[in-house]
């Protein structure tokens, strides 16, 4: 069985920018070893040079990449290997599991072929019997039984699967010639914490009863640690730290890991109880769900009655979101919580008038909310919204002057213009603004670009605020300081949210009041810390087994 | 339906499990039936349109000549000009249902028959350049993406533009001269030589030497559009992540393209090309009558030049019925090709 090495492992990439050619080292000096039969997760944000680490291994970087080092195979080294002995080389020896589970099938060929035809290009000496379509298809058949998917699947198309069916296509495509070497990249990164659990499981248990070496990338550190035995930091590049997983868990040493840790909160460890890396809570102010339900208790802002949504089809009318009735306090941070599909986003939009009620309506203030243009104007002065991904939702062409002008622009807020954007630059802490005026979005990083929108919420000087998935797009470091500017707000601008998510962490990190969704209709809802510590629903239970808790570090404490 | 129940392991797939569409016969149904109300709009616009066009079809029939307005008269009651507009139009209605385009003033023989005979020629020679310039533009469209950036692509995109922006007139008339005038390779215009009484493989030699320029002509002026669709669309497939996974898979690069990526990139280009094919029978008007080929654009330029309305009327009916026709095999063909429109 192969080791793989990477020996002093450097990847650059040939860059064009405006001052002409640069380079980027993606990869720096690395140096690691991965034993047979040994698993290994591979952790960073984005950018940092892990999945270019992992791609190395098959040569399957863009062209404009150039590698010092070595990367040993076994006996052989990749960079040196010629293009035959490569080709073979790939997925008979070391497959990937790529992350797209929406992008790296082909759309236009069913999935029993492109699994097929993994077996048919290594159809040679032991495999030679897959030349047969027979023998290969009792093979594709017996793959997709491995990762639990019935045989008969295999005549699907990729878009006739879900997420988590095409990312178990993806593994037993991986495991299709048999390699002893499994590179997971990101292999559940878009998937629901549900499916999550379930992929992550079948390529578990295959890895394990086979005796396979498996790499798995991830930025998600608690799902690595469900895994792997050891744990790989990355930064910029190098590696920053490598250890046992529980210990990386428990006691994370270098200032990177701990951020990424911190991203993942453990549900019921008060150290991250409305506490972030860069903001706390204030303690005495009642900012305490107790005290704050009995500070607003009657102070309804928002409020949806017998909500009901439903999307006609000619397969029958599905209800979205089924007689939901919510209602959100002013200076409170509400989390809306749900899988996809679960109508969380539905009921969001139809909070914001962006979508008629089929029966049932909106108050805002306790008067119903009319879908005429004029009374929807002063509502979105008063509710505004923040969008899951900060840079579709910014016109790229804008400056960020521009993009945080145009709301008071169109309300026509008095006073000076320059004067609302600036402020608003600051409460989103875009320090100085000045810096900030003149830019457009591309040349912002992501938590900038985030904060750009939410400064374009608070120019409105709303009372509240709706964010679908205000952190899921961003990464790990990033997402504690955005968490950290809403929970912010709450305390010092009394502006409440309605934050939907699918993180029970981000729940635990800032909300006051959790409120579970399942199927269209709301299962649970209470203070956080009843909800998440004590949860009475089915649904709610199952969510929770998923997500790391102190409850579960405290087990594997224990186990050691 | 209890708590449990709902929450099971097997919740996430059959939660977000897409269900299948909608089937074929509905789909054939719907696109036929959105054809069938072109067509009638196409039926309604050949009679009213041609009515509100000045010019007095008799008078002009009468041109140059010494006529009484008895004569002229009796010219109107021949074609039943006479009648009023909505008689007309009910005449024309029926007629239309039992196949009957009504006489053409000019030929003095029933449209249909006339259109009937020019069909022929007209697909052969737009048959043969469809083919040509597809197969040639699709070919070079696949190679420059492949290779974008190369001398290759650079020289192919630059001859196929340049061709495309040149006037098909001006085009035909420079091969006429060059190819039929000077040199004397190929006749210069008809379908066979004026007098030949060839048969056989005597007659297929004759007709294929006359098809040669007028066909070049519109291969070189189309060919750029499928040149170009194809490249952009291969390009856009060429970073998608499907094809890292069939490198990765351990295929030839050749085979990456050929497998994967080209069948991606041929369901935009499929579209376009049934189309244009539609659009490369009306364009045939200017190249059939530079070169006197004798099919529907040259019918159309001399009913045209007439003004010969009931023969407009036809050649515009028939145009259309073809470019409405490619439309509706474009859809069908569209959802054949790309499994994800089956469940749209």
């Amino acid at each position: 069985m192969p080791r793989l090495e990477f020996v002093d492992l450097s990847v650059i990439y040939r860059t064009q920018t405006t001052v002409g050619p640069g380079e980027l080292t993606a990869v720096d000096g690395v140096n690691l070893v991965v034993e047979p039969g040994s698993t290994l997760g591979l952790a960073g944000e984005s950018g940092c040079g892990k999945s270019t680490l992992a791609m190395s291994v098959l040569r399957l970087l863009p062209a404009n990449t150039r590698t010092t080092g070595k990367i040993l195979l076994g006996e052989e080294n990749v960079p040196d290997l010629g293009w035959g002995r490569l080709r073979a080389v790939r997925w008979t020896e070391a497959a990937i599991v790529f992350q797209g589970a929406m992008h790296s099938l082909n759309p236009v060929r069913k999935v029993r072929d492109q699994i097929g035809e993994a077996l048919l290009i290594h159809a040679s000496g032991d495999r030679a019997k897959y030349k047969e379509e027979k023998v290969r298809d009792s093979r594709v058949a017996e793959l997709l039984k491995l990762v639990d998917l019935s045989p008969a699947k295999g005549n699907s198309y990729p878009h006739e699967l879900s997420g988590g069916q095409k990312q178990r296509i993806m593994i037993a495509m991986a495991l299709a010639c048999e390699p002893e070497l499994i590179i997971a990249d990101e292999p559940t990164t878009a998937l629901d914490v549900v499916v999550q659990a379930q992929v992550l499981q079948v390529l578990g248990d295959l890895v394990a009863s086979r005796g396979l070496s498996l790499i798995m990338i991830s930025h998600d550190l608690s799902v690595l640690a469900a895994t792997c035995e050891r744990i790989v930091v990355m930064q910029r590049g190098k590696i920053v730290e490598d250890g046992p997983s529980a210990e990386i868990m428990r006691n994370p040493q270098h200032p990177h890991t701990q951020a990424l840790a911190s991203a993942f909160p453990l549900i019921g460890d008060p150290a991250s109880r409305l506490r972030l890396p860069s903001y706390a809570a204030p303690e005495p102010s009642g900012t305490t769900s107790g005290g704050q339900a009995q500070g607003h208790a009657n102070d309804v802002v928002l409020e949806a009655r017998n909500l009901t949504v439903t999307f006609g089809g000619r397969g029958g009318a599905t209800n979205a979101v089924d007689n939901v009735n919510l209602s959100c306090r002013r200076g409170e941070i509400t989390a809306l919580v749900g899988q996809s599909g679960s109508g969380k986003t539905t009921l969001a939009r139809t909070m914001l008038g962006l979508q008629r009620p089929t029966s049932g309506a909106v108050y805002y203030d306790g008067n119903p909310l009319k879908h005429r243009r004029k009374d929807l104007k002063s509502y979105r002065k008063a509710v505004q919204f923040v969008l899951q991904d900060p840079s579709a939702a910014l016109n790229p062409k804008h400056t960020v002057y521009e993009a945080v002008a145009e709301g008071p622009r169109l309300h026509k807020l008095p006073g000076d213009e320059r004067e609302i954007v600036s402020r608003a630059l600051r409460r989103a802490e875009l320090n100085p603004p000045e810096r900030y005026l003149a830019t457009i979005p591309q040349e912002l990083s992501g938590g900038q670009r985030q904060r750009v929108v939410i400064a374009g919420a608070l120019a409105l000087d709303p009372e509240f605020l709706v964010a679908d998935e205000p952190v899921a797009s961003l990464d790990a470091s990033v997402r504690a300081d955005i968490l950290a500017l809403l929970l912010k707000l709450k305390c010092e601008s009394g502006v409440g949210a309605l934050v939907i998510t699918h993180d029970l962490g981000l729940a635990w990190n800032i909300a006051d009041r959790v409120v579970v969704m399942y199927q269209g209709k709301i299962v649970e809802e209470g203070p956080v810390e009843q909800v998440l510590l004590d949860p009475q629903h089915e649904y709610t239970k199952k969510l929770l087994s998923v997500v790391p808790t102190a409850q579960v570090a405290a087990d594997l404490d224990g186990a050691k | 339906m209890s708590a449990s129940q709902l929450v099971g392991a097997e919740t996430a797939k059959d939660l977000d499990e897409p269900g299948r569409g909608t089937s074929w016969l509905r789909y054939v149904a719907m696109k036929a039936g959105g054809s069938l109300f072109s067509l009638v709009m196409v039926v309604l616009l050949g009679f009213f349109a041609f009515r509100i066009l000045p010019g007095d079809p008799v008078r002009s029939l009468a041109d140059g000549r010494q006529v009484t307005a008895e004569q002229m008269d009796i010219l109107r009651k021949q074609y039943g000009l006479d009648q009023p507009v909505i008689a007309q139009f009910w005449r024309y209605l029926t007629d239309l249902f039992r196949g009957n385009l009504g006489d053409s003033y000019t030929y003095n023989r029933p449209v249909m028959e006339l259109i009937l005979d020019r069909l022929g020629p007209t697909l052969l020679l737009t048959g043969t350049a469809a083919a040509l310039s597809v197969v040639l533009g699709l070919w070079l469209g696949q190679r420059t993406a492949w290779r974008r950036g190369s001398m290759f692509d650079k020289a192919h995109t630059g001859i196929a533009l340049t061709l495309w922006s040149v006037p098909t007139f001006w085009l035909g008339l420079l091969m006429l001269l060059i190819f039929g005038g000077t040199l004397h390779w190929f006749p210069t215009g008809g379908m066979v030589t004026a007098g030949s009484t060839a048969t056989g493989l005597a007659y297929v030699w004759d007709v294929a030497r006359h098809l040669t320029l007028p066909m070049l002509t519109m291969v070189a002026v189309v060919y750029a559009q499928y040149l170009m669709v194809m490249r952009a669309s291969l390009l856009e497939e060429m970073s998608a992540d499907y094809l890292v996974t069939a490198r990765a898979k351990g295929l030839r690069e050749d085979q990456v393209r050929r497998k994967h990526a080209v069948p991606n990139a041929l369901l935009p280009t499929v579209t376009l090309i049934f189309l244009t094919l539609g659009g490369l029978i009306g364009g045939a008007v200017t190249v059939e009558t530079v070169f006197s080929w004798p099919g529907l654009g040259y019918l159309t330029f001399q009913a045209l030049s007439a003004p010969d309305f009931p023969l407009l009327q036809g050649t515009f009916v028939v145009f259309s019925s073809i470019v409405i026709i490619m439309n509706f095999f474009a859809d069908i063909l569209y959802r054949v090709l790309d499994p994800r429109l089956r469940t749209a």
